[in-house]
């Protein structure tokens, strides 16, 4: 019986590995080697710069020497750093959660839609480059010369006949800061939630309200579960987002005396020579500790798969009409607009017109010097615009494209082992910007790669630091495509390759736009690692205005910036048309699974 | 070899005290400078008895110089330092000049993470701050070659005056620190001219700081008032309340728009790209000041692209010639003409750049 019972187990194991080992031989497909092997470059990408900072660390002129490391737990105020982080940026996710849902539901959910206004402006804070939107509102908001403290002023002592020589409003202060943040964030979740908002058939919440519910109980009860993975995705991003901006609390936070993690690091970064490394990977581990928590809860929501997924139906789009209410929604709108969008592009406007900063504006004198001096005159300014916009195109799709293969191949396999990958390419999420940078001059710039000024090296940096904005809106929109499809597509005879090209890729579209647009603006305005592999063969936007901000001129940097702002602002508005037009023709249906 | 010694001797006393006299002020060398000056004039002293050889050796750079592919420089001056310097030099050499402006510290950091991965893009550096201790440094290394060994024309004619040198680099640019300030808002009578007048009431709120640890050189004029003032001075001018600025350039753009009547430390160059375009900005010296002293050095003859056009470039802004261009600047001295630095400047010191946190917390930053 024994001898029996074993042999049928071998018989059996043996059946089984032999089934095993057909299946895996069935699972290697042309496709299955080249996702693995993106995701291997990927993997790579991230760790391997880091590894060879972290060996700089502690191997010096032929030794090692783990003093440096000592330092590490030498952090003065770190408590104070800590909870200023904390404050601004979770003050400033949870408003701009609230405002960014609200104004992507009004636009994609109601008949308060505009058009191109309330799909495209709503983005421009976030095409503006964080170093010049600071900027922008300090000329607006400074308490002594400020441009619109200015006119306030005007205003309130020609009425009251008061003598205000300050104020009313001050940016450098805790509201200021947190403003500012904001302004930046509230683009993220615009984008990330109107894409998702896109996915879900509207004729859910119609039979909610047939059914009686009202409409925040709809919202509450169909929308809302339905956008939940862009609403983690948003969160996420908030959060890196927020942990990582350097340039707004750099110059805010400073006059405020309110000291951020991310200025710290990167003061220890560039502040000194040698830079003070130890210190400031020290300090990213708390980046890590919020990235990570951000990172759990959005993949908690994406594992319980309690949202909405396209599957193989059309879908309609019927718009709530808010009926007296809509006047107000578009008021909320143009608002924002008015105010994110608007303002400071007009103090960059006018400081660029003027020459230089001053609430006494020379209306006689305004010259467009500072355009044609970026525009026509600078050549060197010319060819990193033109080198930036080809690296932002090129970079961005072939960014998205292996973002969505990494989430398709996170999703399906839901391994711990293909988790630990993610997870280890969303890892430049939580390390500063500067750290990889120089990890990539010392991994990539001498022998045997000798990538040392070249488009190469920039383009193989920006895919390893913004993968992960990128990898954060493909997973979103990934979890939103349903597996009947692919299954389908599969079970027809389409090869693993044809059913991510046919099926996958045009599913996840809207979300990829949307992960496309994020990872387009944050390439073509990258600051920090052009400024360290950038350089007089391979010069880009970034690098460009890091030297005309250090040349000391707020003309040349606003016209810069204006302009950077312009061409990304045609880029995207290009892509939101190309996304729509293809969205109104789509066959989709929307069905909630579990819910 | 006494008598070179001797010559060399002689060649620092004469030179420092011809510089002190000159300018009837008080230029401290700093030790390093004074250590190294010896090995500068020996290797001059040396060099002059074979004068006539320095034009054929010149002759012998420029034909060397000419058949390498150009010339790229990092660059901690302005841009339009860097731009006029290349293109004369250009125009008179025929050589092909880049450069890339970065900040002293991203200079350092780019150039060594670049050594350290055996890719050494830049032939020749210009920065101040820290410049001197990072090109000793670099010497050790293999990276950088000393400029007093490495058989620049202009030096080993004796026409670089050799109180300059610094051995492994060499001074091309004082710009002596000053105090800027608003010119709608202040009179030039109420503008400081000596440290205490900082703490005058009318200043209250209306000083514009920059963070000092956002450029090493700004700490050479901190600690000048640390040792001369002590840390009650710091304590008094925390008192008045002064406003803080991530870096020089938004605190000079905040005082052309009115946002205080005096920024410092501040250096010419950067007031007047403002000022230029018309905004209400002018300067004034403190007696008491440090500057920026931009210094160049070479990078390692084995592991530069370029590096008979470093040395060619080098030979040219350390003449009489190159070193005018390079300094036609307001506040830009060059070393060939320094009788209007301010009375009682004091070069920086090394070491300065270690002080950093505790010129921070004295400034309440």
């Amino acid at each position: 019986m024994s001898q029996s019972t074993t042999a049928n187990n071998a018989a059996s194991n043996g059946v089984h590995g032999f089934s095993r080992a057909r299946q895996f031989r069935e699972n290697i497909t042309p496709f299955t080697v080249l996702s693995s092997l993106v995701i291997a470059f990927l993997a790579f990408l991230a760790i391997y710069p880091l590894y060879r900072v972290a060996v700089r660390m502690v191997y010096n002129n032929g030794q090692f020497d783990f003093k440096p490391l000592a330092s590490m737990v030498d952090q003065p105020g770190l408590s104070v750093l800590l909870v200023n982080t904390v404050i601004v940026v979770l003050i400033s996710a949870v408003i701009s959660v609230l405002l960014g849902a609200i104004m992507a539901w009004i636009n994609e959910r109601t008949d308060a839609r505009m058009g191109v206004v309330t799909d495209a402006l709503p983005l421009v804070p976030f095409l503006l480059p964080p170093i010049a939107g600071a900027i922008g509102w300090a000329l607006l908001l400074s308490d002594r010369a400020g441009l619109l403290n200015a006119v306030f002023r005007w205003i309130i002592n020609g009425v009251f006949g008061t003598s205000m020589t300050e104020g009313p409003l001050n940016i450098y202060s805790w509201p200021g800061l947190i403003f500012v943040y904001v302004i930046y964030s509230v683009p993220y979740v615009y984008m990330l939630m109107s894409a998702g908002l896109r996915n879900v058939d509207s004729s859910l919440e119609e039979q909610s309200r047939v059914c009686g519910a009202g409409l925040f109980r709809t919202m509450r009860r169909v929308t809302l579960p339905a956008v939940i993975p862009s609403l983690g995705a948003s969160v996420l991003l908030l959060v890196w987002f927020g942990m990582s901006l350097f340039s707004v609390p750099a110059i805010i936070g400073q006059g405020a005396k309110i000291e951020v993690l991310a200025v710290r690091i990167v003061r220890l970064l560039t502040f000194t020579y040698p830079a003070d490394v130890p210190r400031a990977l020290a300090l990213c581990l708390f980046v890590i500790l919020g990235v990570g928590t951000a990172y759990y809860f959005q993949s908690r929501i994406l594992r319980k798969g309690r949202h909405a997924t396209v599957g193989g139906k059309g879908h309609k789009v019927t718009r709530i009409e808010l009926g007296p209410w809509k006047r107000v929604a578009q008021s909320v709108v143009v608002g924002y607009i008015v105010i994110a969008a608007v303002l400071p592009m007009v103090g960059l406007l006018l400081v660029a017109l003027n020459g230089f900063w001053t609430p006494n504006i020379r209306w006689t004198q305004l010259t467009l010097d500072s355009f044609r001096h970026v525009l026509i005159e600078d050549q060197i300014t010319k060819t990193a615009l033109r080198n930036s916009l080809m690296l932002g195109v090129f970079g961005a799709s072939i960014g998205i494209v292996a973002a969505a293969i990494l989430a398709l191949f996170v999703q399906r396999s839901g391994k711990g082992a293909a988790m630990f990958i993610d997870a280890t390419i969303k890892l430049p999420a939580a390390i500063s910007t500067i750290v990889l940078a120089v990890g990539f001059l010392l991994a990539f710039s001498g022998p045997p790669f000798n990538l040392n000024g070249t488009f190469l090296i920039l383009l193989l940096a920006y895919l390893a630091l913004y993968m992960p904005q990128a990898s954060v809106a493909a997973d979103a929109a990934a979890s939103q495509v349903g597996r009947e499809l692919s299954e389908a597509s599969q079970i027809s005879g389409a090869s693993a390759g044809r059913t991510f090209w046919k099926i996958s890729l045009p599913l996840m579209a809207a979300g990829l736009a949307a992960g496309w647009a994020l990872l387009f603006v944050r390439m073509i305005g990258d600051l920090t690692a052009s400024a360290i592999l950038a350089g007089t063969n391979n010069p880009v936007v970034g690098f460009r205005i890091l030297e005309v901000f250090e040349g000391a001129s707020y003309a040349s940097l606003a016209a810069l910036s204006m302009v950077l702002t312009l061409v990304s602002m045609i880029v995207i508005v290009i892509l939101l048309i190309l996304t729509r037009r293809r969205g109104t023709t789509r066959s989709v249906r929307v069905s909630t699974q579990g819910a | 070899m006494k008598i070179i010694s001797c010559l060399a001797f002689a060649g620092i006393v004469f030179s420092s005290v011809a510089y002190a006299d000159e300018r009837d002020g008080s230029y401290q060398l700093p030790l390093n400078g004074v250590q190294a000056a010896p090995r500068v004039l020996l290797a001059q002293a040396a060099a002059k008895s074979a004068a006539p050889n320095v034009q054929v050796e010149l002759d012998a750079l420029i034909r060397a110089a000419k058949s390498e592919s150009g010339l790229t420089i990092y660059s901690g001056a302005t841009e339009n330092v860097a731009k006029r310097v290349g293109d004369a030099f250009s125009a008179k050499y025929g050589i092909k000049v880049q450069f890339s402006r970065m900040a002293a510290a991203a200079l350092m950091q780019r150039f060594s993470a670049e050594a350290e991965a055996n890719s050494f893009a830049a032939d020749l550096l210009f920065f101040a701050g820290g410049a001197q201790a990072y090109a000793e440094e670099g010497g050790k290394k293999g990276w950088i070659d000393s400029i007093a060994e490495a058989g620049i024309p202009a030096m080993k004619s004796g026409e670089y005056p050799a109180r300059f040198s610094r051995g492994a680099s060499a001074i091309v640019q004082i710009a002596p620190w000053m105090v800027a300030y608003n010119t709608e808002k202040l009179k030039g009578t109420d503008v400081p001219r000596d440290w205490p007048d900082l703490l005058k009431p009318h200043l209250k709120g209306q000083i514009l700081l920059p963070n000092p640890a956002s450029a090493l050189a700004y700490l050479d004029f901190w600690v000048l008032a640390l040792e001369k003032y002590g840390p009650e001075f710091f304590a008094q001018l925390r008192a008045q309340n002064p406003r803080q600025y991530a870096s020089g350039v938004p605190a000079v753009q905040a005082l052309g728009a009115g946002e205080g009547l005096i920024e410092l430390p501040a250096v010419p160059a950067q007031v007047e790209a403002t000022r230029d375009k018309g905004a209400p900005l002018a300067t004034s010296v403190i007696d008491l000041t440090s500057g920026v002293e931009m210094q160049v050095m070479l990078t390692a003859r084995g592991k530069s692209k370029n590096p008979n056009a470093a040395r060619l470039m080098t030979h040219f802004i350390m003449t009489k010639e190159g070193n005018t261009i390079f300094n036609d600047d307001p506040g830009g001295m060059t070393v060939y003409d320094t009788s209007k630095l301010p009375k009682q400047y004091v070069a920086p010191k090394l070491g300065t750049a270690a002080r950093a946190a505790e010129i921070a917390k004295l400034l309440g930053f």
